[in-house]
């Protein structure tokens, strides 16, 4: 019974439904807590929802519980990168290949750290290493593919994840890859139907969002604006973000209340209006921006080529 | 058999009815305080004590950080009105002249407080949130 269950939970995630994979894993850790695997998997499911600081508590007991579990170290190296923190991270994912040296997840792994560095070189060799373990991986060629696109070499990116597409027309990396690559050659339909069929898939998909907003972007600047700003915030801490609210809110208050002392009221007027817009904006943002979203994937179907 | 909980998720309170979004006590202490004067300076102590109870209501995971926060926010504000009576106390013309950078600089305190207390608060609410709809 709980093999069939952490075989479901396993399932759920590679396809994406994190809440299902989560419900199965909170039965078996209620049955059995003591299990190292649950807990990872659990952590992973968390990582995908952005719930870092659960998915650290996770996998603390999970290696308290066995420390030589490999996707352990790669899950907890995909935590410091959510945190920035990509000299650990990279030392995570070495200590996860001592442990298994054909373990492709931590070589893409790293391969992004890398990337985050712009050590495009290092990036490379990573990629390079797990071909050599997994040359048919799908997920591989659209990592081949996103070196390519960020390097600048659009036509060998197309052609990776192209490839990647037709071994895996599901592949999340490869609809994401390939919706980037037709938003810079200007063919937005095909753009948008890569991102929102991720979207169905995964209405957190942080990268098919970012796609999708890029595209709003060039439709609906108020729309694309409001996602961005939104975006902008939720990637940055929460100190940060407050400081950046309220660096906003004193901006506005103190030119407005400089202007009005120096005697330009008029000025001061306009200010505070600007202020008071911004404001509004940020609170009409959200329900315009929910039935924007609801109204777009409505009329979002699925193309015969898929 | 218990059903294991993950550590973010919000524990059940027996008052967890009178939970409210922090987004809303966010605006309505932007907006109740333009309508209504509250007594004793409430504008600027009142938010801040709902929007910790608030968090204990939610049994968010980390109702422990909002209240220092909001302590620590309710102290700067006391901070600020002392510097701003001594201020009155030794130039009352420097004072005046002051004031409204004061009140700017006040509100500001104020609202750096309750945007930090509320995005601890969101995603413990969000999940409430779920379990609610879910149960």
């Amino acid at each position: 019974m709980n093999d069939y269950k952490f075989e479901m939970a396993q399932r759920h995630y590679a396809q994406g439904a994190y809440e299902a994979s989560i419900s199965f894993l909170k039965e078996l850790l209620s049955e059995d807590p003591n299990s190292p695997e649950f807990h990872g998997l659990l952590a992973l499911n968390l990582i995908e929802q952005n719930r870092i600081h659960a998915a650290e508590y996770e996998l603390k007991i999970a290696l308290n519980q066995d420390p030589s579990l490999p996707f352990l170290y790669t899950a907890s190296a995909q935590v410091c990168v959510l945190k920035n923190d990509l000299d650990t991270a990279l030392s995570l994912c070495d200590q996860s290949l001592s442990l298994e040296v054909d373990n492709t997840d931590a070589l893409l792994l790293k391969n992004t750290i890398y990337t985050l560095l712009n050590q495009y070189d290092q990036a490379f060799a990573c990629l390079e290493q797990a071909a050599q373990i997994e040359p048919d991986s799908s997920t591989l060629k659209a990592a081949f593919g996103e070196h390519y696109f960020d390097t600048g070499n659009n036509s060998a990116a197309l052609d990776y994840a192209t490839q990647a597409l037709q071994s895996d027309p599901q592949n999340i990396a490869a609809n994401v890859l390939m919706g980037n690559i037709q938003l810079s050659l200007y063919n937005i339909e095909e753009a948008e139907y890569h991102a929102k069929f991720i979207i169905l898939q995964n209405p957190e998909n942080k990268a098919a969002l970012t796609l999708f907003a890029n595209i709003k972007m060039r439709q609906n600047i108020v729309f694309g604006l409001w996602w961005r700003f939104n975006s902008a915030l939720a990637n940055l801490s929460h100190l940060k973000s407050a400081i950046m609210l309220i660096g906003a809110y004193l901006f506005f208050n103190l030119l407005s209340q400089i202007t009005d002392d120096l005697g330009y009221s008029q000025a001061s007027i306009v200010i505070s209006y600007s202020w008071l817009a911004f404001v509004v904006y940020t609170w009409v943002g959200i329900p315009y921006y929910q039935r924007k979203l609801a109204k777009e994937l409505e009329k979002f179907s699925f193309n015969s080529k898929f | 058999m218990s059903v294991y909980q993950i550590i973010d998720e919000p524990q059940p309170s027996l008052y967890s009815k009178l939970v409210i979004d922090p987004v809303a006590i966010l605006f309505a202490s932007l907006l109740i305080p333009i309508f209504i004067e509250l007594p004793l300076y409430g504008r600027f102590w009142m938010p801040l004590i709902w929007i910790g109870l608030n968090g204990w209501l939610l049994g968010s995971p980390t109702r422990k950080k909002e209240t220092v926060i909001a302590v620590a926010g309710g102290l700067t504000l006391i901070i600020l009105y002392c510097a701003m009576v001594y201020l009155a106390a030794v130039n009352v013309e420097m004072a005046t002249l002051t004031f409204p950078y004061y009140r700017i600089l006040n509100q500001g305190a104020l609202f750096f407080t309750l945007y930090m207390i509320v995005f601890y608060q969101s995603a413990p609410y969000a999940i409430h949130q779920y379990v609610k709809e879910h149960n």
